[in-house]
């Protein structure tokens, strides 16, 4: 038994926490990454911000960013500082939990007490940061690793202590839209640059980029022990896109998304074309592999798989109207 | 630590030659070896727990969005078993009381002609709904859950000073001060026989579920939230959580031929009991205030119908009625042939011409209040007010008589609550809670509530209160356990 008003929030909770961790990895790996290139690769290092920056819809995000007056224009910190407590900034990690915490009030007696009570935690602790406190590098990585660490726990409550029901499927449906269209993003984002380098294999920034995308999405060591140490465009792409069973891939987030729509009671047109949409997508990526590998159609795939997730998007955030 | 216990009323945990009461020698004893930073490291403890779990309140006329915790003091009040062998009996026999007036008031209307109550006194309040006349409640029963609102006088006797018989909210702390000082103060515990409180989603539950038109345990049960703006919404969200029903807003039902149905994912399901948190006035735009837009359009027709079941009933509000409570002693003799087991306080009412002229003139020694008010607004302190004050609230009166009544300032009972490092005494009341489903019941413990003012007379959340953890004993200690 689930309302129509708390099957949304629960879809956004899950949306919203996927988003923080996400976001909060990104900017984790996008430090490290930075700091190993700065004053050896100046320009990449800022490309490797301006990647995260154009993985994310612009509106308000650059405005935060550059609007910090306090921290020096382009450095590592600004950026951090902008996507971790900047409340400014509508990808910052302190917003999306803020989000979360705020959809997890609405339906507060839908979810456990523990997860409720960890997400408040999380928020807290992030949101007692202030902006313009945060002076140097060192501090905003602790901030970003404790962040990171508080937004596990959280997911730990609610895959330990909620029931799998109904909103159970919503939750999870938000977080597998959510997490296949960072993966999209990020490898539409990155993929034009990254093939520039296809012939440079001697060059130690080639393996420093692949490992950052890979890391970037939480499939560096899933990835290793597919693929070995070797990183080749073609191997990277085809098991971000089409690998089964890593947790990131295109193709395992929509066959989760299509168990999720079976677990929801939704039987109105929406969510019937929502079914047919993942069907034709879970067939196009197990079987049209090479099709879709092939020159520039991989990137006008991707758009296709952002256009689909939309419609997808579309249907499950509105459950059956108000019947 | 010292423990400040120069008071002219009664003390809860001081016997008169200064030393604890027998039933407050462990706790005394126990917090005696916690040394200051011990208690504020425990104080910030339970404060996050409380913030991190969302108990948390939204005050009225301030920043949208802003959450307070309510000061919680980890004095323990103790009851004991005897004081509270009187206070059940007396909280049961008052609330059948008050049951049977409310049957009576919407039907043959007895006590009217009788002339217990004046008829005129009755029908204008603004709580009575004529609407409902003759339409009788599942089972009989209006009031199923009572907040009613005890005070101790000099001599510690139990008097009650109102009864809250709409939608009394306060029970999530009563639960919730028990989690958390079971937690942060667990030595506490020890050595006493402390009843629990842990189960009173479960008994609520039992009351609810007892007056479904389709029989026990058969349809849904939801609890009925104003939303999350509402001051008490984390007690919606925390009862509908421990008693594993839906929390749904008016929006969430709809009434269809008479039937009540929640919108869910699959659909729309039917729905047997409300619990609602929403004053009758907003609950149905078609029968009472259209402006609402918190309720349900055709609720109460479908309750005239009997299809769903309301608690407490619509109406029931007439009988915690400020001007009402002066006959409630009455209502025990006449409906149940008893003398009342808990007094209450003396009342003057405004709309008798001679006891009206007997309040303006002795108002430095009365406390005035409207009849339709609550939570400490619009009351006036007589013995504390400057003349100027009084003269301007004597204007006010002589308006509209009829809306005031006025009581002499009952020295309410005091007990330590730990203020800026020294254990000092606060005045305090207690809402225990009453619930009515096959029979009357009552959790053993309640909201005791502290003004934390030195010197203040009010309790209110909403003013300057807080609360404490209420421990009611299953033996009492030095009475032959």
């Amino acid at each position: 038994m689930l309302l129509s008003r708390v099957a949304n929030s629960i879809y956004w909770i899950g949306r919203y926490i996927e988003r923080a961790e996400n976001v909060n990895r990104h900017v984790l790996v996008s430090s490290e990454f930075a700091v190993e290139l700065e004053g050896i690769f100046e320009e990449i290092a800022v490309r490797e911000w301006e990647s995260l920056v154009s993985s994310l819809p612009r509106t308000g995000t650059e405005a935060a960013i550059h609007g910090q007056s306090e921290i020096q224009p382009e450095s590592i910190l600004r950026y951090m500082v902008s996507f971790l407590v900047d409340r400014e900034n509508p990808y910052a990690v302190v917003t999306s939990l803020g989000k979360a915490r705020e959809n997890a009030r609405t339906v507060a007696e839908s979810i456990t007490v523990e997860v409720t009570t960890n997400l408040n935690e999380a928020h807290r602790r992030l949101s007692s940061h202030r902006t313009n406190s945060i002076k140097d590098l060192g501090v905003a990585q602790d901030i970003g690793w404790r962040t990171h660490n508080s937004i596990l726990t959280t997911l730990g409550a609610i895959e330990h202590t909620l029931t799998r029901d109904e909103g159970w499927s919503y939750m999870k449906m938000g977080e597998a839209i959510e997490r296949t269209q960072r993966s999209v993003l990020v490898l539409r984002t990155r993929l034009p640059n990254l093939l520039r380098w296809q012939e440079n294999t001697e060059d130690p920034l080639y393996y420093a980029s692949w490992r950052s995308v890979l890391r970037t999405l939480a499939s560096l060591e899933n990835y290793r022990q597919e693929n070995g140490p070797r990183f080749t465009p073609d191997q990277v792409v085809r098991f971000l896109l089409f690998h089964p069973t890593t947790p990131r891939s295109v193709y395992c987030g929509v066959r989760r998304m299509i168990g999720y729509l079976n677990g929801m009671a939704d039987s109105g047109t929406a969510a019937k074309d929502a079914r047919r949409r993942l069907g034709r997508l879970a067939a196009r990526l197990e079987y049209e592999q090479d099709d879709i590998m092939a020159g520039e159609s991989t990137l006008t795939f991707m758009d296709d798989v952002l256009a689909e997730l939309y419609h997808v998007h579309e249907a499950v955030s509105n459950p059956t109207k108000r019947r | 630590m010292r423990w400040t216990t120069t008071f002219t009323g009664f003390d809860e945990a001081f016997g008169p030659d200064k030393n604890p009461r027998a039933h407050y020698r462990s706790v005394v004893s126990a917090l005696g070896v916690l040394t200051d930073e011990q208690i504020q490291y425990r104080g910030r403890l339970q404060e996050i727990s409380a913030r991190n779990q969302g108990i948390t309140f939204n005050v009225y006329g301030s920043d949208e969005g802003e959450e307070r915790v309510f000061p919680f003091d980890f004095v323990p009040r103790i009851i004991t078993a005897d004081e509270w062998a009187v206070i059940e009996a007396g909280l049961i026999q008052r609330t059948t009381a008050i049951n049977l007036f409310l049957l009576d008031v919407y039907s043959d209307q007895h006590c009217l002609k009788d002339g217990i109550v004046p008829y005129e006194l009755v029908f204008s309040r603004s709580d009575y709904r004529r609407e409902l006349l003759n339409v009788e409640p599942p089972h009989k029963i209006y009031t199923h859950v009572v907040g009613s609102d005890l005070i101790r006088d000099d001599k510690g006797q139990f008097l009650v000073l109102e009864d809250n018989c709409r939608c009394p909210s306060g029970v999530s702390y009563v639960v919730q001060n028990r989690v958390a000082l079971q937690r942060t103060f667990p030595e506490l515990f020890t050595d006493l026989p402390v009843r629990g409180v842990r189960h009173y989603a479960e008994m609520l539950r039992e009351s609810l579920e007892f007056i479904a038109p389709r029989g026990y345990g058969q349809g849904l049960t939801v609890v009925l939230t104003p939303g999350r703006a509402n001051s008490a919404y984390f007690e919606h969200t925390f009862l509908a959580r421990e008693m594993g029903v839906l929390l749904v807003e008016g929006s969430d039902l709809v009434v269809e031929d008479n039937y009540v149905y929640v919108r869910t994912t699959a659909g729309k399901m039917p729905v047997d009991v409300i619990y609602r948190r929403i004053d009758d006035e907003f609950i149905d735009p078609l029968a009472f205030r259209k402006d609402s837009i918190l309720g349900v359009p055709g609720l109460i027709n479908a309750y005239r119908a009997g299809n769903v079941a309301l608690a407490n009933a619509p109406g029931a509000g007439v009988a915690d009625d400020k001007a009402v409570y002066p006959f409630i002693p009455e209502f025990i003799r006449y409906y149940l042939g008893e003398d009342p087991i808990l007094g209450q306080v003396p009342t003057f009412m405004g709309f008798r011409p001679a006891e009206f002229d007997h309040m303006l003139q002795h108002l430095d020694e009365l406390v005035v209040k409207r009849t339709d008010g609550s939570g400490g607004y619009g009351m006036l302190m007589g013995p504390q007010a400057t003349t100027k004050e009084r003269e301007a609230y004597a204007a006010k009166m002589k308006k509209e008589p009829g809306l005031y009544i006025a009581q002499p300032l009952i020295e309410l009972s005091a007990h330590p609550t730990y203020i800026d490092g020294e254990y000092k005494a606060r005045r305090l009341d207690l809402r225990p809670y009453v619930l009515y489903g096959d029979r009357v019941r009552i959790l053993p413990g309640g909201l005791t509530r502290v003004a934390l003012e030195a010197g203040s007379y009010v309790v209110n959340s909403s003013q300057g209160g807080g609360s404490k953890d209420t421990w009611v004993l299953e033996s009492t200690p030095g009475a032959g356990q």
